[in-house]
């Protein structure tokens, strides 16, 4: 149950945005779709809300086909990035508006004590005689979604609705996201290209990349089982370190060569190939400055370093590649310091350098091994 | 390169017979050929200052300074000030090389001077090998370079001013590009201003930030600085991610508590506090609560996880403590396998806490 996208085209004129992609979202998830500017996010929500129709492909809703059914008359809200609210109403009546057209018929007091309900959740309830035009960016905003949810809506899509707010707002707004979806009983699906948006607030987690649904699953499964370097490496901030490096057999003994001075012994070598290249992911957050006992140490220059508060984003460059190094405290180095760090090649990522598949990983997470 | 003051700034905008007062007193002063950031919401009075700089605005009262001549009634294009704007302007009508090369033929420099100017600025700012493009195909984060190029190419800028230059670079490329322009200012050495509402971009780009809240300066400062010795409440909750956590806190003398629980209470604390004073709040950063899964020495607070929040490299937890109104963030490694409804205990070693009364921040000696 929950949404099915099934063989999805969506062309706007020559242009193929979306191509042959299969997606199911599952009744009561928090889903997220993530993909950089530009990738198809919005054009997927809305094909799938049915503001637009497909090119080619269906949409089912719990099993049903709604393909061809407009959006007036399918149980779904939607909130945009722009805050859109009508000017001349006020904050309550902007909330209210989707009850007072609805085929519904509900009294003046079942509208009213839904409207304090969801301006409660949103925090606005103090504000709800102001007019739009006197709240701030983040309050239209919630008024916007408090609208989205009045009607209690089956599906509820966002289309990075924290765009165009301050990150303090951003902030505040992540953490009430979570406590909303706990409250209403709706199946969000959540476009944004921010990582950390989606890691923390989705159960379930698409990565959208060339026209297609590349990977698709529960939060933590695709955080810590990337089917493909794109996701291991976008869905990490800062980004996941990638190292090119060749498959070495030298007599019994299997080693990637990152560089000349940087071997890492292989493991599952049975699934690689001797001469051939692979990517070596690595989480900025695993790279630690200082030998490390059971690790692997390797020389490395500072290039740049971002200091934020109490945490240190160190760039730095091993041999023409870049690593980056995130640090929990505050560690000034200054430009051109060699630096010795180390990784533990058990959180290491493999990954196919030509089709970029995922190939194997060092430590099993505590999720067990995958399939 | 040049130093910018702006002395005692007002900005009011008059719409309808309403005045809103959008810049109140500003005095700040950007010595030369430094980095410097200006932070703070939405509708904080940011961009106008910043259009008061280069001169699309000018202000109600009040004088700006370059190099100690008044241009406060100059327009812009008589200040030499370069400007970086939120959505990238580069010409697709030229490859890269006519686009940096474009204020300098304006100003009739010979081409061979171009053609050196113009290698080195691609050279510092990594467009080298694309020169014969069309950045026309770029995306924002390449399409930004472009345009900071094209401002930083003449000899003659006086200083470069950024306009939330990150608002359509995608998260990812974000770190590439914060590199490339603080590195390129660092190199050579312009005096700049940078003006986000996102405090990683601030502080990672300057060596001082003003925050600004409601028309007003309220610090200026090192980075570290307004981390570590926020001025106000404000300034501890907006700089930082989460925000400092504030709490209602009782001082007797003797003890620091807050609700029913002491927490550690230093001599400074003792010499800096009256007992007399209300509206007391208690400061400590995420990353310094203490946290045990069993009660321990100084961690004795009982606290229930409401909320986790997976951040990328990190997990941000809340807490709330009973008989306590506001709850407690907690910045936690990823391995730290907590969930919702989870028992931890919490504490706050001295060396740790600010103190603010009324919101504003109680010298208290500590670091």
């Amino acid at each position: 149950m929950g949404i099915e996208v099934s063989n999805l085209t969506k062309n706007y004129g020559s242009e193929v945005v979306l191509e042959d992609l299969n997606l199911n979202v599952p009744d009561n998830s928090f889903t997220s779709i993530v993909a950089p500017t530009g990738a198809g996010k919005t054009t997927l929500l809305r094909v799938m809300a049915g503001v637009e129709k497909p090119t080619d492909g269906k949409v089912y809703y719990d099993g049903a086909d709604v393909t061809d059914i407009p959006v007036q008359k399918r149980n779904i809200s939607m909130v945009y990035q722009q805050f859109i609210n009508y000017p001349s109403l006020t904050l309550y009546e902007n909330i209210a508006s989707p009850l007072r057209v609805s085929d519904e018929d509900l009294s003046e007091d079942e509208i009213d004590s839904r409207v304090h309900e969801v301006a409660e959740l949103l925090n606005i309830e103090s504000l709800l005689d102001h007019l739009p035009e006197e709240a701030s960016g983040g309050e239209k905003q919630r008024t916007a979604i408090a609208r989205a949810l009045i009607k209690n809506p089956q599906f509820t899509f966002l289309d990075e609705p924290l765009a165009n707010l301050d990150y303090k707002l951003r902030e505040e707004l992540r953490g009430q996201f979570q406590v909303i979806f706990k409250e209403e009983e709706s199946t969000f699906i959540y476009a944004t290209p921010a990582p950390e948006d989606a890691l923390s607030m989705s159960t379930h987690i698409g990565f959208l990349h060339d026209r297609d649904i590349l990977q698709f699953g529960e939060r933590e499964e695709v955080y810590y089982h990337p089917d493909y370097v794109e996701v291991g490496s976008y869905l990490n901030e800062p980004p996941m370190n990638v190292l090119s490096a060749e498959l070495i057999k030298k007599e019994d003994n299997y080693y990637f060569k990152v560089s000349d001075d940087l071997h890492i012994e292989a493991f599952d070598y049975e699934k690689l190939e001797p001469g051939r290249s692979y990517l070596l992911g690595i989480r900025p957050q695993e790279v630690e400055i200082g030998e490390m006992e059971g690790g692997i140490s390797f020389e490395t220059l500072v290039s740049f370093n971002e200091i934020v508060g109490s945490t240190t984003t160190l760039h730095s460059d091993h041999k023409e590649q870049e690593i980056i190094i995130f640090v929990p405290e505050v560690q000034r180095r200054p430009e051109g310091e060699q630096l010795t760090v180390s990784i533990d090649p058990q959180k290491l990522y493999v990954f196919n350098e030509e089709t970029s598949e995922f190939v194997t990983q060092g430590a099993k997470t505590t999720l067990g091994e995958k399939k | 390169m040049s130093k910018i003051e702006l002395r005692d700034i007002t900005h009011v905008y008059e719409s309808g017979g309403e005045e809103t007062v959008a810049v109140r007193d500003v005095n700040l002063t950007l010595e030369e050929g430094t980095s410097n950031a200006l932070i703070g919401p939405s509708g904080c009075g940011k961009t106008t200052l910043l259009n008061i700089i280069s001169g699309l605005l000018t202000p109600t009262e009040g004088e700006v300074l370059i190099d100690g001549k008044d241009v406060t009634e100059l327009p812009p294009q008589d200040r030499d000030i370069a400007q970086v704007f939120q959505f990238p302007v580069v010409y697709d009508s030229m490859d890269v090389f006519g686009n940096l090369a474009f204020p300098l033929r304006n100003r009739n420099v010979p081409e061979s001077e171009i053609e050196s100017r113009v290698q080195e600025t691609a050279e510092l700012l990594g467009l080298a090998d694309r020169l014969d493009e069309n950045p026309g195909s770029f995306g924002p984060e390449w399409s930004q370079l472009v345009s900071l190029g094209r401002g930083i190419i003449r000899h003659d800028t006086t200083a470069l001013l950024f306009d939330e230059p990150m608002t359509d670079v995608d998260p990812g490329r974000k770190l590439t590009l914060r590199r490339r322009i603080s590195q390129a200012q660092r190199r050579l050495k312009v005096t700049s201003l940078y003006v986000t509402h996102d405090q990683h971009e601030a502080l990672t780009f300057a060596n001082k930030a003003a925050v600004m809240n409601k028309g007003r300066i309220v610090q200026y400062g090192a980075p570290e600085k307004l981390y570590n010795e926020p001025v106000s409440t404000f300034v501890g909750n907006f700089i930082g991610s989460p925000g400092m956590n504030f709490i209602d806190c009782e001082f007797d003398g003797e003890k620091l508590k807050i609700g029913e629980f002491e927490v550690g209470s230093s001599e400074d604390f003792r010499n800096k506090l009256d007992p007399d004073w209300t509206g007391l709040e208690l400061g400590i950063r995420p990353n310094l609560v203490g946290v045990s899964d069993e009660p321990s020495e100084g961690k004795k607070i009982p606290a229930t996880v409401t909320l986790t929040e997976h951040l990328g490299s990190y997990q941000i937890i809340t807490l709330s403590v009973e008989g306590l109104g506001t709850e407690i963030k907690v910045e936690l490694p990823l391995e730290n396998r907590t969930s919702e409804g989870g028992k931890l205990f919490i504490g706050m070693d001295p060396e740790n806490i600010r103190l603010f009364r009324k919101g504003e921040a109680v010298d208290n000696g500590a670091k």
